[in-house]
């Protein structure tokens, strides 16, 4: 019995320093460490301009305020719209996929780049060549209409998207940022499509702004 | 009494196996808190180092070289003449040489200097600029932060605003100095308003520019300042964590270690210790409880064994105890009785010592009775003296006595003329020179206690007479026998010598001229016999014929052998030594003797277990040898058989030949190999069986003669004998 009861009193003994160790442990093993305690800083989508260089900004940009009214865009927008309503998002993420291994010349992804949309985007641009690339998705955030070929068909679990909708229907702009197409910095203007009877996004342009434009007006 | 187990290595081991897993767990925990401290401040530096430095050189080449356009700027517009206009132009080179590397600084900046977007920024003209400054591979400038890069973004935007609006200043100005010097003073004092305009804008604008540029060193610096705060904090904090985790762990490693050793090793010693005390008080019922299966609880049954056997080791002490003082108390009375016994013998030596004084009486007359024994004897030695000396000297051989020492003790009259010189140290001196080409006398002497050899030396001539030599040593009687010295005795063998000759002429000249007429007689009767055997038709005449014939065969057959002799003797026998298979010869020589063994009955054999090499000898006289032996043993052999071995012994090769017949008495076998000698019952009479006795002598001579030896193996009387000879092996090459 009492050796029983000595390794009872071990095995006791052994749980609690192993606790003890534990909690030691815990407290003295937790990282500090600046870059990766520090929470992610969130990247600004609406940066805020001097007041100079906004009204100059602001002055560019009023052109861009003909597209969201362009009357064909909506009525393309409108059959989209009703076209992909019934998208699964298995549907959708399988489109996705061909959409991201396709080339600019398949006829996948020319379609959305010769249809009524695009052509009035492409006949836009090439008035505002300042405008390096336009392209509008529907109101489940996919591409219908596009200048070029956008690296994603569904642009709804963009950040930008989700804030469009949080707008009511005004637009914004995001911050600078390197401009692939014209090899410049840039900056994108997002404009969202209402439907003025109930006030519903039906879809979103986005816009690519050079600042070389900008930089031009100073 | 319980069996004790096996101990196993393990068992006490495991139960303090906690405190080795503490340990190794404080260790790791140590190191770990190390560990971790080193990534922070590593990582920390790295970016000071590697971010945060290479920012702050930038922004301040960036900084410098906007300052240095804005200060090209504002000299090319302080010209007021148009000779002042190359001047102009210098400053705008300037200008734009400044704005270009500002572009550039603020580009890698906002792209980072190793970006493709950096490369291809203003028509790759910013990466051109960086490799002529020479910074490609030196300043690694990582993209900014994105805060800093809205920041970065807007300064580019000003400074952008800064150039054109310098630029259109510069070339407004220079329209300026062309209307003044043209005289247009009207219109040059609106171009030079417009100028000022531009100029404004242009300092405006850098301004901004630079305020920008500020605002990110200004971060940078900030956080810089952020991470020096943080080592510091890191460094802080790991040895705040280090020494309390030191201290907390060595506590509970050492709670641990005092709560194991007690439960393991201190408790159950304390009982073994308690228990041994007990013992020591001569407690002998003492057990101790076991409690556990380990090396104590092993110790303790181990300790209860040792206590039981205690135990019964002090009974039965106790009872031999009881029965050896019972046999002191016997042996006690035993030794009074002795003590009485020697009283008595002391009393009988005094007895004997008054007997001894009668006996001192008698040995002094058995003393003087041995003194005139004595005298007697020593007479009688002389006399014998006197008659040996005499002996010696009438000696018809020289007789020499010599010590161990080399002194020559003996030497009589005939020895003393045979050897020259005056003194026994010249004789022995003489004696050692005429012997020396056959024996060392020294080393003779000095060995003939161990060798015990008797040597004699023929022929040795001495002023045209010769001499034979023969040493002897003279060794005690008495095992172990010690020689004394040596006896030497030369005999003059001259007119033996002569005599020998003689005899020896005289048979080479009476066999040569015997041959002559027997071969004669032989031949004759063979043909009488042959050719003329119907002409002899008388039974009694054909009988004395043939007698004739075979006793001329017989008697060439002793003059051959004496001949033979005669050659061996005189040196004049030739050997045709050749390579031959000793083996077929034997085959030859046994099918020669077949039918004269089966007439008798008798089985000759050729035991040819391993085939020998081949030999280097004369084949006809090894023929003749083996024949000798063969024919001997046919001869002497009347029931078995006769069996023919060969044996490879060294570099010769042993032949042997062995009979079933009637064997050769011990000590004649050592006469067999000379002149006309016999196995026979005499030494002094020839055998009965007939033949010269030549033919062992005649053997041993060519065998001798062929670089061989021939021996009796053995011989028994009755039951056989055997005949080796020798002959050497083929040298190979």
């Amino acid at each position: 019995m009492k050796n029983r009861s000595r390794v009872g009193l071990g095995v006791l003994v052994g749980v609690v320093a192993f606790i003890v160790i534990a909690l030691v442990f815990y407290y003295f093993f937790q990282r500090f460490d600046p870059y990766t305690d520090q929470a992610e800083p969130t990247i600004p989508i609406e940066v805020e301009l001097p007041a100079q260089i906004k009204d100059i900004f602001t002055r560019i940009t009023l052109p861009l305020y003909y597209l969201p009214n362009n009357k064909i865009i909506i009525d393309e927008l409108v059959k989209y719209n009703d076209l992909n309503k019934d998208l699964t998002s298995k549907e959708i993420a399988l489109i996705d996929n061909i959409w991201q291994k396709s080339q600019d010349t398949d006829d996948f992804s020319k379609q959305f780049k010769t249809n009524s949309i695009a052509k009035e985007l492409i006949r836009f641009q090439e008035i505002y060549p300042e405008f390096t690339e336009i392209f509008i998705s529907d109101m489940r955030g996919l591409v219908v209409g596009m200048t070029h070929k956008t690296s994603d068909y569904l642009q709804s679990d963009e950040e930008w998207w989700v804030n469009s909708l949080k707008k009511n229907g005004q637009s914004f702009h995001g911050e600078f940022e390197y401009d692939e197409s014209s090899q410049t910095e840039a900056i994108a203007v997002y404009l969202p499509m209402v439907n003025q009877n109930n006030a519903k996004v039906i879809g979103v342009i986005k816009v690519i702004v050079t600042i070389d434009s900008i930089k031009a007006e100073l | 009494m319980t069996e004790i187990k096996k101990i196993s290595f393990f068992n006490l081991q495991i139960k303090l196996l906690l405190i080795v897993v503490i340990i190794c767990f404080f260790l790791l925990g140590l190191a770990l808190i190390g560990k971790l401290s080193f990534q922070t401040i590593e990582k920390t530096s790295t970016q000071i180092s590697e971010v945060e430095i290479p920012h702050l050189r930038t922004i301040n080449e960036c900084l410098y070289a906007v300052t240095t356009s804005q200060i090209a700027v504002e000299k090319a517009l302080d010209t007021n003449k148009y000779s002042e206009i190359s001047q102009v132009n210098q400053f705008e080179l300037a200008f734009n040489k400044s704005a270009n590397k500002s572009e550039m600084f603020l580009a890698a900046m906002t792209w980072g200097s190793e970006s493709k977007a950096f490369a291809q920024s203003q028509n790759g003209r910013n990466e051109v600029e960086w490799q002529k400054a020479n910074l490609k591979g030196k300043l690694r400038v990582k993209q900014l932060s994105p805060e800093k890069v809205q920041v970065a973004s807007l300064a580019s935007i000003y400074f952008a605003g800064f150039r054109n609006n310098a630029v259109k200043a510069i070339t407004t100005h220079k329209l300026y100095l062309q209307l003044l010097e043209e005289g247009k003073q009207i219109e040059a004092n609106a171009i030079y308003l417009e100028s000022r305009v531009y100029a404004d804008k242009s300092r405006f604008y850098a301004d901004q520019s630079e305020i920008l540029l500020n605002q990110i060193n200004k971060m940078s610096n900030d956080e810089i300042g952020e991470a020096e705060d943080l080592i510091r904090n890191t460094y802080d904090t790991a040895s705040f964590r280090l020494t309390i985790f030191g201290i907390l762990g060595l506590l509970v490693i050492i709670v641990i270690y005092v709560v194991s050793t007690k439960l393991t090793i201190i408790g159950p010693l304390k009982k073994l210790l308690n228990a041994t005390e007990q013992i020591n008080v001569k407690n002998l019922f003492t057990q101790v409880e076991i409690t556990s299966k380990d090396e104590f609880g092993q110790l303790g049954q181990a300790f209860n064994n040792m206590a039981s056997r205690l135990q019964q080791s002090y009974a039965a002490m106790d009872q031999q105890v009881a029965e050896k003082t019972t046999e002191l108390s016997k042996k006690i009375t035993e030794l009074d009785k002795t003590n009485s016994t020697i009283k008595k013998t002391g009393l009988a030596m005094m007895n004997i010592l008054e007997d001894e004084k009668d006996l001192e009486i008698a040995l002094k007359k058995e003393k003087e009775s041995v003194e005139k024994k004595v005298e007697q004897r020593t007479l009688e030695l002389s006399n014998t003296k006197a008659k040996l000396s005499a002996s010696i000297e009438n000696l018809p051989l020289g007789f020499l006595m010599s010590d161990i020492e080399e002194n020559l003790i003996v030497t009589n009259s005939l020895a003393n003329q045979i050897l020259e010189g005056q003194n026994s140290n010249e004789k022995l001196v003489t004696l050692k020179n005429i012997l020396k080409n056959k024996v060392d006398i020294t080393s003779y002497i000095k060995n003939c206690g161990i060798d015990k050899n008797h040597l004699s030396f023929d022929d040795i001539q001495i002023n045209n007479h010769y001499f034979r030599f023969m040493l002897s040593p003279i060794l005690t009687d008495n095992p172990p026998q010690v020689c004394l010295g040596i006896v030497i005795l030369i005999q003059d063998i001259t007119e033996a010598k002569i005599v020998d000759r003689s005899k020896d002429e005289f048979f080479s000249i009476a066999s040569h001229e015997l041959r002559t007429p027997l071969t004669a007689i032989r031949g004759n009767t063979s043909m009488i016999l042959e050719y003329y055997s119907k002409a002899v038709e008388d039974p009694e005449l054909k009988a004395m014929i043939d007698d004739i014939h075979e006793s001329s065969i017989r008697l060439i057959n002793i003059v051959n052998d004496f001949l033979n002799v005669s050659r061996l003797e005189q040196g004049k026998m030739d050997f045709d030594k050749k390579e031959f298979k000793i083996d077929e010869l034997i085959s030859e020589v046994i099918a020669e003797y077949k039918t004269t063994g089966s007439q008798k009955n008798l089985s000759i054999e050729y035991i040819d277990t391993l085939l020998p090499p081949p030999v280097m000898a004369d084949s006809d006289k090894t023929r003749q040898i083996l024949t000798n032996l063969i024919g001997n043993a046919l001869k002497f052999t009347n029931e078995g058989g006769i069996k023919i071995a060969t044996m490879v012994s060294g570099k010769f090769v042993n032949v042997s030949v062995s009979d079933t017949g009637r064997g050769i008495p011990l000590k004649q076998q050592g006469l067999l190999f000379r002149r006309f000698q016999q196995a026979g019952e005499n030494l002094f009479t020839r055998d009965t069986v007939g033949g010269t006795g030549l033919g062992l002598y005649i053997s041993r001579l060519m065998i001798e003669g062929m670089g061989g030896k021939i021996w009796v193996e053995k011989s028994e009387e009755g039951k056989g004998s055997t005949f080796s000879f020798s002959l050497p092996i083929v040298k190979t090459k």
